[in-house]
C-alpha cells in the first residue's frame, strides 16, 4: 500500500474536525470577538 | 450536490419527503445567513453614523495594529489546512479586523468630540460582537462546515 497524500485536520472515518482545526476556528473567532470588546473597554476606562 | 450548490427547490424535488427535513434545515440556515448579512450592513452603517461621516473611520485605531499580527498568524496557520477550513479562518479574522477597525475608529471619533459614555461603549461591544458572530456564521456556512462543527461540539475533536 502506498500513501499518496496526507490531509491534516480531516479524518475520513469521522465527521468531527481535528483538534488543530478546531483550535484554529475557535481561536480565530475568540480573538476576533475579544479584541474590539477589550479595545472599547480600555478606551472607556482611559476617558474616565 | 444540489444542497451544496444552494438549489434548495431542486433538492426538495430530488430528495422527496425523506429529505424534507434536511432541505428545511438548509432553508433555515440560508435565512439566518441573510440575517447575518443584515447585521453586518447595519453594523457598518452604525459605525458611519457614530463617527458622523466616513473621514474619521479612515484612520485605523491602535487595537487594529494589535490584532493584525495575531490575525496574520491564524491566517498563515490556516493556509496549511484544508482549503475550506483555511478560507473560513481567513474570513473570520478579516471580519474581526474590520469590526475592530470600525468600532475603534468610531469610539475614537466620539472621544475627540467629548466624553465616551458607558452606554456608548456597551453599544459598541454589543454591535462588534454581533458583527463578528455574523461573520463566523457566514464563513462556516459558506464553506459548508456547519455539520462538521456541530459534530465536533457534540462528540469532541478528533
Amino acid at each position: 500500500m502506498k500513501i499518496l497524500a496526507v490531509k491534516w485536520g480531516l479524518n475520513p472515518n469521522s465527521s468531527s474536525l481535528g483538534v488543530d482545526v478546531t483550535f484554529l476556528l475557535f481561536g480565530a473567532a475568540f480573538v476576533s470577538l475579544l479584541t474590539p470588546m477589550v479595545g472599547a473597554l480600555i478606551r472607556w476606562r482611559r476617558a474616565r | 450536490m444540489l444542497l451544496a450548490a444552494g438549489d434548495l427547490d431542486g433538492a426538495a424535488r430530488a430528495l422527496g419527503p425523506e429529505g424534507a427535513s434536511r432541505v428545511g434545515l438548509e432553508r433555515w440556515r440560508a435565512r439566518v445567513g441573510i440575517a447575518a448579512w443584515v447585521v453586518l450592513v447595519a453594523g457598518a452603517l452604525a459605525a458611519v453614523v457614530a463617527a458622523r461621516g466616513l473621514r474619521p473611520l479612515l484612520r485605523p485605531p491602535v487595537e487594529f495594529f494589535y490584532l493584525l499580527p495575531v490575525a496574520a498568524l491564524f491566517a498563515g496557520a490556516a493556509l496549511t489546512e484544508n482549503s475550506a477550513l483555511g478560507h473560513a479562518v481567513e474570513i473570520i479574522v478579516a471580519g474581526g479586523l474590520a469590526a475592530t477597525w470600525l468600532s475603534g475608529a468610531a469610539l475614537e471619533a466620539a472621544r475627540a468630540r467629548g466624553r465616551v459614555t458607558l452606554r456608548r461603549v456597551l453599544a459598541h461591544i454589543a454591535l462588534a460582537g454581533l458583527a463578528v458572530l455574523a461573520v463566523c456564521y457566514i464563513s462556516i456556512t459558506r464553506e459548508r462546515l456547519v455539520d462538521q462543527l456541530v459534530e465536533t461540539i457534540r462528540y469532541g475533536a478528533d
